[in-house]
Order: C-alpha cells, then sequence, then structure tokens
C-alpha cells in the first residue's frame, strides 16, 4: 500500500506551516523594525494575548462539537465592565472578579441551553446573546466607559509578577495547558470530537451530547468573561466598546488554526499559534505605522485565505486515501498486507 | 417494508414506548439511550454512515466511545490503551486498514460495519442488536459479519437481527420473528425443516390457515 496521509498528519503540517509562518513573521518584523525583536515586547504581546489565547482555546473545544459562541466578545465587554464598576463601588477585587464570573457564566448557561434544549442554531442563539451582550455593556455604565474611582490595585492583575513572569502570560499558559488536556487526554474532549464527527453516532453511542455542549458553553463564557476582567486590568478601565477587534481575533485564530465550524476535529495548538500569528500581525504593523483600520483589513484576507487552506484540507482527503470505494471493499481484506 | 423492524429496535434502543420491556426477566424502562446501554443492550445502527461511525476520526479514536472506562486511568484517557484496544480489534474482526489511525469514512463499507461492531463489542454489552447489519457490504464481508454474529453467539452473547434478507435469516437465527405491518405475526425455531414458504407467505401479510 502507498505512502498516504491521514488526517492526524494533514493537520500536524498544518500546524507545522503555521508555526512556519509565525516564524516568518517575526523575521520579517524584525528586520522591518528595531523595536520589535525585544523582550519587553515579546512580553507586552503575551501580555495582550493571555485574553485571546484564553478565549480562543476553550472556543476551540466548542467549535470542535460544531457549535460556536458568537457573543464571546460581547461577554469579554460586558464582563470588563461590570467588574470595573464593582470595583469602582469599593468591592474587594477578588469578590468583584467572583461576581462578574458568576455573570459571565450565565451568558454561557443561556447560550447552551437555547442550542440544547430548544434546539435553536447556535449561530441564532449566540448572534441574540451578542445583541444583548452589547446592549448589557453599555447600559450599565451609560454607554462611558468606567475610568473613574477605581481602585488603586485595579491593574495590578495584568502587571503583577511569579517567578519572573508576568501573572497574565502565567495564567494564559495555564489555562491553554488546561485545555489542551481536557481535549486531548480525557473523556470531554473526545466525546466533544465524537459529537462534531457525528451527532447521532455520538447519541447512539451513548453520549450525553446536551450536558457535554452546555458544559463547553459554559467553559468559553467563563473564559471570556475571565478575558474581560483581565482586559479591564490591563487598560485601567472598563471599556464597552472594546469588543469590536477581540471578536474578530478569536474567530480568526480558530479558523486559521484548522478547527472547522463543523467540528469534528480541531486543535489547540493550532490555535494558539494562530492566536500569536494575529497579535504578531497587529503589533508588527502597529510598529510600521500601519493604520489599525488596515490591520482589519488585512486580517479578513487571513480569514478568507485560512477557510480556502481549511476547505482544500477537507476536499483533498479523500483522494488520499488509497482505500477503494466502500462498494468495492470489503471482500478483499486478504490482498492488504498486515500491519 | 413497514414491518415495523426498525421501530421494535429504536423501543429497545432509547424511544419511549408504551408497553413493557422485560430483560433478563426483569421489567426496565429504556425511553433513553443510556438507560438501555446500562440494561446490557448495544445497537449497531442500520444507517452506518449516519448514525453509526464517526467518519472524521480515526479507528483508534472510533473504537472506545461506546465505552471510555477501559482506555482510562485516573480521570485521563490512556493512548497507550487507545492503541492496544485498536491493535486488539482490528485483528479479531479482520479490519482492512493502513494502520489504526485510518480515518474511518475512508475504509470500504464492509470494514466501516466492523468498526461499528468493535465500538459495541468494547462496549461489553450482552444483548446486541443489529439492524440489517450486512446492508450496503459486499458478499465476502457479508459472510465476514456472519462468521462474527456466530463467534459472538459462540461466546455467550445474545444477537437480535434485524433485517429483511430471508437467506440471512435462514443462516444466522436460532429462533425467528415475523412481522407485518407493524405486528408480530409469530416467532418460529429454526432448523432443517424450516418452510420458507410459511415464512414468506407471513412476511407478505397473507392469512395462514392454522
Amino acid at each position: 500500500m502507498k505512502q498516504t496521509g491521514t488526517l492526524p498528519g494533514v493537520m500536524k503540517s498544518q500546524t507545522f506551516i503555521l508555526f512556519l509562518v509565525l516564524i516568518a513573521l517575526n523575521i520579517f518584523f524584525a528586520l522591518m523594525s528595531d523595536h520589535f525583536l525585544q523582550l519587553g515586547n515579546y512580553f507586552n504581546m503575551l501580555k495582550q494575548s493571555s485574553a485571546l489565547l484564553l478565549t480562543a482555546a476553550a472556543a476551540t473545544m466548542l467549535m470542535m462539537t460544531g457549535n460556536f459562541d458568537l457573543s464571546a466578545s460581547a461577554n469579554l465587554a460586558f464582563s470588563g465592565v461590570l467588574y470595573a464598576l464593582l470595583a469602582a463601588a469599593g468591592l474587594p477585587l477578588l469578590l468583584a472578579a467572583l461576581i462578574t464570573l458568576a455573570a459571565g457564566m450565565g451568558f454561557g448557561l443561556i447560550n447552551g441551553l437555547l442550542v440544547t434544549r430548544w434546539e435553536i442554531s447556535p449561530f441564532i442563539a449566540t448572534l441574540g446573546m451578542m445583541f444583548i451582550g452589547n446592549g448589557l455593556a453599555l447600559v450599565v455604565c451609560g454607554g462611558q466607559s468606567v475610568r473613574s474611582g477605581l481602585p488603586e490595585n485595579f491593574r495590578d492583575l495584568m502587571n503583577a509578577e511569579l517567578l519572573g513572569l508576568p501573572v497574565p502570560i502565567l495564567i494564559a499558559l495555564v489555562g491553554c495547558t488546561l485545555f489542551w488536556v481536557l481535549t486531548n487526554r480525557t473523556l470531554i474532549g473526545k466525546y466533544a470530537m465524537a459529537i462534531g464527527s457525528n451527532r447521532n453516532a455520538a447519541l447512539l453511542s451513548g453520549i450525553n451530547v446536551n450536558a457535554i455542549t452546555l458544559g463547553l458553553f459554559v467553559a468559553v463564557a467563563l473564559m471570556a468573561s475571565l478575558s474581560g476582567i483581565m482586559t479591564a486590568s490591563r487598560i485601567g478601565a472598563g471599556d464597552p466598546r472594546i469588543y469590536e477587534f477581540f471578536f474578530m481575533d478569536v474567530v480568526v485564530a480558530i479558523m486559521l488554526g484548522g478547527t472547522p465550524l463543523s467540528g469534528g476535529r480541531g486543535s489547540i495548538i493550532g490555535t494558539l499559534i494562530a492566536a500569536m500569528i494575529v497579535i504578531v500581525i497587529g503589533n508588527g504593523l502597529s510598529m510600521l505605522n500601519v493604520l489599525i483600520f488596515w490591520q482589519t483589513i488585512i486580517k479578513g484576507v487571513i480569514l478568507i485565505v485560512a477557510m480556502i487552506l481549511n476547505q482544500k484540507v477537507k476536499l483533498g482527503a479523500p483522494s488520499r486515501s488509497a482505500m477503494p470505494p466502500a462498494d468495492q471493499l470489503g471482500a478483499a481484506p486478504a490482498s492488504l498486507p498486515a500491519q | 417494508m413497514g414491518a415495523g423492524k426498525t421501530e421494535v429496535c429504536e423501543i429497545l434502543y432509547g424511544h419511549p414506548c408504551a408497553g413493557e420491556i422485560r430483560v433478563k426477566g426483569k421489567a426496565k424502562r429504556l425511553d433513553d439511550v443510556r438507560k438501555s446501554l446500562k440494561a446490557g443492550l448495544a445497537l449497531v445502527p442500520e444507517e452506518r454512515r449516519e448514525a453509526g461511525i464517526f467518519g472524521l476520526l480515526g479507528i483508534r479514536q472510533n473504537i472506545p466511545l461506546m465505552n471510555m472506562a477501559n482506555v482510562k486511568s485516573r480521570g485521563l484517557v490512556r493512548r497507550v490503551e487507545e492503541n492496544r484496544l485498536a491493535d486488539h480489534y482490528i485483528d479479531a474482526l479482520s479490519i482492512a486498514a493502513r494502520d489504526r489511525e485510518h480515518q474511518v469514512s475512508l475504509l470500504s463499507g464492509g470494514n466501516q460495519q466492523n468498526v461499528v461492531i468493535a465500538k459495541c463489542l468494547n462496549r461489553d454489552s450482552d444483548i446486541i442488536l443489529m439492524d440489517e447489519p450486512t446492508r450496503g457490504v459486499d458478499v465476502g464481508a457479508k459472510q465476514e459479519i456472519h462468521d462474527i454474529i456466530r463467534e459472538l453467539v459462540g461466546q455467550g452473547k445474545s444477537i437480535i437481527v434485524f433485517t429483511s434478507e430471508l437467506q440471512e435469516v435462514v443462516q444466522l437465527c436460532d429462533r425467528i420473528a415475523l412481522m407485518y405491518d407493524g405486528a408480530l405475526r409469530e416467532i418460529v425455531p429454526n432448523g432443517p425443516d424450516l418452510d420458507t414458504d410459511h415464512i414468506m407467505k407471513n412476511v407478505a401479510g397473507e392469512e395462514i390457515e392454522a
């Protein structure tokens, strides 16, 4: 039998190509700007990307089931504003964070119940929740970003260091490791992949499809909410309009990382590398004084190219098979070399 | 057709019904797939591609999905155990594949069916429901699946085969339940003096004189 590419093989190579692209981008920007290739800039980029990495990792897992959450960015904006408001009202930061996370989790519960119990398509359900979340973020703060009355330690979460590493980077590291383990080494991950691959077969195999789906919607909401808290700490304010670019970055990271909308496969590592590509492009272009509006256009182009690549992988897969079509084989196991 | 065999299958496997179901003499409520699995049933569904295989995943990932306990220890899924399980069933059911990572949607019909059967066997259920187990597979693969069924019966499993092929019934079954238009007509034992005309008349809905 000829050497053939299995899907994991293709995905691995796709992740590897992404990694090469990331390196190439780093070299490109290092050559173009004197300020890019500096430890301080990398720490800065990682800090900025910590929220994106967390949410994208969780959202990748959800997307493996064939579901997705358009409301994550609205949740982030709402959570950031709520956290700032609670902090400004004098609540201890930990308590403010816990209340915010609980409220953010509400997004996930509602999304999950709409999709699992009422069988509304994830697109409609989470689009509705995105509108509601964006509106809520504006309503609770009267449309003004929350800047005054914040306690002095408000920005500590993002500026503190532990073991010589900035805390947000550590949080992202722990979070991403957790989601990698969940995806590749636990039942939740195996079931998520199975649900995305074939929902009916998952049901008939006794997999609790609704519980897994609901749980992952909640996980995404929690990470989006935590990202909101982290973003508010980083910029030192609760800004209800922060969501626009975040939303795009999450989508580009997941799609570019090789997880299709329909689910059934996906890669946390791919998403993380793609997220870093998004961050490096944003940072590098800013250093070259490219307007943020142009960055948006460039990311749009990247998204479309990523989709074309994904489509190619999907369409290309069957032709890579060395097995004859289904209706011709079955009788011929003897002719195949034993593995 | 519309004899109601798939409906019987569904009722045994998660579909609510009005009547009483007894498994090994005990009355059970099987209105949820997980309850049926717990009661010791497992299903090889008729629609292999739509409801049986996880096409995008490899053989290794497909086989444990009905019973992950076999590949899990201390909360984590062990790749070594997944590999061991896949190798075992690829060998035991002679699944023709390049390797255990072979994407299942790219296997032949007969081999896909063997993956579905392997998934059920890993569950170690006592009663296996097979709805049209050899539909869409060629003659050789059909023979293999029949051999597997006989071997399972030899191991003490009960297999309920739902089929519309007389030949399959005659070759495989110990007891034959004949259905027509949603109702059970008769249960006949298989044997050398089996009257196939009688069977055909029954499932065609003709009146039988006593």
